[in-house]
């Protein structure tokens, strides 16, 4: 029983991680309605990105975390500008194949700057685990849940209580209508798609200072963030949540039962189900806007 | 249509001319690859320019092909004329059960269970070590058979003559335009009768059997098959032939093919600095040629030809 | 093209709906409405905006399942079929929105419509004998015989995208028509043509029944088009059937002008 609870823990912890990495996809999928195949290397520029002003710059784990945030806003502004923008309207397979192109692009121009090795990031706080109870977790590990749940409220309250939420809500609504009444889409597109990707970049950072950052992490990473988002309904917030501790849970359980060596096939399988009986996804009754 | 088939029997031509003329291993082998690319990227425009809907778990097919084909040849001793059929046909298999359950979605959807489909795969050769030997792989397909990469090349046309055949046939039938109908417009294709899932499937397994003939051939011409073989790479090599050539032509992928296994060829030493550039590629066919190579051409031959009103405005809404 | 044998299902008529009923959600869009189409008649299905007609289509045509009520073509009981599977029994749709395959070109959009007629095995497909090739050569020779018979045998190879608004409703019917239906439907096929091309379509339509199609069934907004062509009406509003009967009688019903007009007219 003490063992279940630990699996269980490890799996919720984990399973946090996963609806951290996964918002930033999810977020644009669902006002957007880009599937954003670069997500995860989005994911693992955070944490390069993040190794690389803690390391050289020597900044604390906090104002790279800010710093993070600046650099990855405006690369992900520059992409929507450069590249999404040109292919709005078309459909989704044009997103899809460019997403494709630049996450191939990303991750080997990554590997040329700063080689294949797992890369250390700062941390924010001296490591040691708590007990509660009969389960064990890291400081670190909290804090990073904290964080994570701090962002996953800051994001709702951009979208649903501020002018630029607004903004972006009535354009994803009807961009003629926005545009009639002076909101400036293409700005409020860019806008949407750099909090996508500072978001995946946050979690990319903050996941890098407990494990570690890596160029070639971010298939790995889309693939789990795809998973999620679809077992929790295409952008849905809380879906991503739900969907997330549900793959969490299940790797952990099946890990510490049943197999190691096949862990990564369960959230494919779990995918493969759920479209198969549930197109919708687990959780939304429709595919809620974020 | 007479164009297509011309320019596809000169090429073919070309290349039954290529091993009288080349003796040299190393380009047959260029050779070789060139032409086993593709097949595979004329199997996987059946799905992505005939279906329409994108495919990024065409490995799937490749892979069960080649463990297909290794498997037969190593554990019972199948030679190569029994076993490449055989990987093909385990492989339209495969897309009969993976189509049944993929071709009911559409869009991202389609692209993420294809991908989960391939990874799946992957994950079992991985792990099931004792059919597939795992991380190991299989090694000794067809061991001490053929020497002379001459052999090889005349086998890889035969099957690229074959599956081209059949693409041809099939892209031009009744059946091959009920697949386009379906893609260009789904409702239209219904109200006449398609049944959409049952055409896309049509051409879903024979891609997949194309595929899976192109695995097992690799596995006997590299004698090895390891996981490598769902890898995603393979996959985006094979897109950006099929999208650099132009999608929805039988010609295209062919020149995509040659094209990327030269340039792969070029800079295999460098292979990040490679696939950087495979990956602006892939970005700049998107913005600026998104019907690939094939299609810029035809587009030329369009305005010099009898539309000159065609303003670019109009085109850009329609391609 | 053949004459078709002006075939009566034992006085049955074609079409025939029963008490259609579909409701989304809370919403009834279209409440118990039963009408029949009879051989070689045109029957118009009119009605002011969101008044059902094109639900009544999508229902009769098994792109919606009826929440209620039953729809029989030929006298078999179709409701709830697949669409293609209804197309292959001889009911042909054409759709609101301009529906062709923009990037084929007039010929091949209509060549596509022959499907039915040249359905094969794929082992015919790989390995066509001489009768797959003569149906191929006789799907061409009727594709470019109906193009002619739409008048639009000028614009032959000209891609669809390229083709005008009226150009485009007469491929539409042309495409409909190369799957050989038996009842041709036809929603809103004049919209966005003038009077006078409107007209000549509807010269058009009249010289199909008995040829090509027994019977029609058209959705339209232009009257002129409707009362000129058709032998028998439905009036529907708000989902609801408001009156039925021939041209005449529908142009004198007080109900009818004020579902269109509005209380004062009546």
């Amino acid at each position: 029983m003490d063992l279940f609870l630990q699996f269980l823990a490890n799996g919720l912890v984990v399973g946090v991680f996963y609806a951290l990495s996964a918002l930033g996809l999810t977020l644009i999928f669902g006002l957007m309605r880009v599937v954003n195949f670069a997500h995860g290397e989005f994911y693992m520029l955070g944490g390069v990105v993040g190794w690389f002003v803690t390391t050289y710059l020597g900044l604390d784990f906090f104002s790279g975390l800010v710093l993070v945030a600046l650099v990855m806003g405006s690369f992900g502004w520059a992409v929507d500008r450069f590249l999404i923008e040109r292919v709005r309207g078309q459909g989704e397979e044009p997103g899809i194949l460019l997403t494709i192109g630049l996450s191939i692009f990303l991750v080997n121009i990554t590997l040329l700057a700063v080689g294949p090795a797992p890369l250390k990031v700062a941390r924010a706080i001296t490591e040691g685990p708590i007990f509660l109870g009969p389960v064990t977790i890291t400081k670190m590990r909290l804090l990073a849940m904290v964080i994570g749940v701090a962002l996953i409220f800051a994001a709702h309250a951009i979208i649903h209580r501020t002018r630029l939420g607004s903004a972006m809500r009535a354009t994803f609504q009807d961009p003629m209508a926005a545009s009639l009444a002076g909101i400036r889409t293409k700005q409020v597109y860019a806008a949407t798609f750099a909090l996508g990707c500072t978001l995946s970049a946050l979690s990319g950072m903050l996941l890098a200072s407990i494990y570690s950052a890596q160029a070639s992490v971010g298939g790995l990473v889309s693939l789990k963030s795809f998973v999620v988002v679809i077992l929790g309904g295409m952008g849905s917030f809380p879906g991503a949540i739900a969907g997330g501790l549900l793959l969490g849970v299940a790797e952990a359980l099946w890990g510490g039962y049943v197999a190691t060596g096949m862990v990564d096939i369960i959230g494919f399988l779990l995918v493969i189900l759920i479209l198969v009986l549930r197109p919708q996804g687990l959780f939304s009754i429709r595919a809620e806007r974020a | 249509m007479t164009l297509e088939r011309n320019v596809l029997l000169g090429l073919g031509v070309l290349a039954a001319l290529l091993p009288f003329a080349v003796t040299d291993q190393y380009l047959l082998h260029l050779a070789v690859m060139a032409l086993f690319y593709a097949i595979l990227a004329n199997s996987l425009n059946l799905v992505v320019g005939y279906v329409g809907e994108f495919s990024l778990g065409h490995t799937a097919f490749l892979g069960t092909g080649a463990y297909t084909a290794a498997l037969l040849s190593v554990n019972a001793g199948w030679p190569m004329w029994a076993a490449v059929p055989a990987a093909g046909l385990v492989a339209a298999l495969f897309g009969l059960g993976i189509g049944a359950i993929t071709l009911r979605l559409q869009g991202p959807y389609f692209v993420i269970v294809t991908l989960s489909f391939a990874e799946v795969l992957r994950i079992i050769a991985n792990n099931w070590i004792g059919v597939t030997n795992g991380p190991m792989g299989l090694a000794g397909v067809g061991q001490g058979g053929i020497a002379d990469k001459r052999v090889f090349f005349a086998i890889v046309l035969g099957l690229a003559a074959l599956t081209f055949y059949l693409s041809y046939r099939f892209v031009y039938s009744n059946a091959g335009r009920a697949a386009v109908a379906v893609r260009e417009n789904r409702y239209v294709a219904q109200s006449i009768g398609v049944n959409p899932f049952g055409s896309a499937m049509q051409a879903f397994v024979l891609g997949a059997f194309m595929a899976g003939l192109a695995g097992g051939f690799y596995a006997f011409y590299i004698s090895f098959v390891g996981p490598e073989v769902f890898r995603f790479s393979f996959m985006a090599t094979i897109i950006i032939m099929v999208l650099m050539g132009g999608k929805g032509t039988l010609v295209g992928p062919v020149v995509g093919a040659v094209i990327v296994t030269l340039l792969e060829e070029y800079l295999r030493e460098l292979q990040e600095l490679r696939l950087s550039l495979f990956g602006l590629i892939v970005m700049a066919i998107v913005l600026f040629l998104p019907n690939g190579l094939m299609g810029f051409i035809a587009r030329r031959r369009e305005q010099r030809g009898d539309a000159p009103s065609l303003s670019p405005a109009i085109e850009e809404r329609t391609v | 093209m053949t004459a078709l044998p002006t075939q009566r299902h034992g006085g049955e008529p074609l079409l025939r709906a029963e008490n259609l009923t579909m409701r989304f959600g809370g919403i009834t869009a279209v409440k118990q409405v039963g009408f029949s189409v009879g051989p070689g008649e045109i029957v118009g299905l009119i009605g002011p905006n969101g008044a059902g007609k094109t639900t009544c289509f999508n229902m009769l045509t098994g792109f919606y399942t009826p929440t209620e009520g039953r729809v029989f073509f030929k006298g078999a009981d179709v409701t709830s079929h697949k669409p293609h599977a209804i197309a292959r029994l001889g009911l042909i749709r054409s759709f609101q929105k301009t529906n062709v395959m923009k990037r084929l070109t007039v010929f091949e959009n209509v060549l596509t419509g022959h499907y039915l007629e040249g359905r094969q095995s794929l082992l015919a497909t790989f390995f066509p004998g001489e009768r797959v090739r003569r149906a191929e050569r006789e799907a061409r020779e009727s594709a470019a015989a109906v193009v002619e018979t739409m008048g639009l045998a000028r614009r032959m190879n000209a891609p669809a995208h390229l083709l005008s608004c009226g150009e485009l409703r007469l491929l539409e019917v042309a495409v409909a028509l190369a799957a050989k239906p038996t009842l041709l439907m036809l929603d809103e096929p004049a919209a966005g043509l003038n009077s006078h091309e409107a007209l000549l379509f509807g010269e058009t339509l009249k010289t199909l029944i008995g040829k090509v199609v027994q019977s029609l069934l058209i959705v339209e907004h232009n009257m002129e088009l409707v009362m000129g062509v058709c032998d028998r009406i439905v009036v529907l509003n708000f989902g609801q059937m408001l009156a039925e009967g021939e041209p005449r009688e529908i142009l004198n019903n007080p109900k009818v002008a004020e579902a269109y007009l509005g209380k004062a007219a009546a």
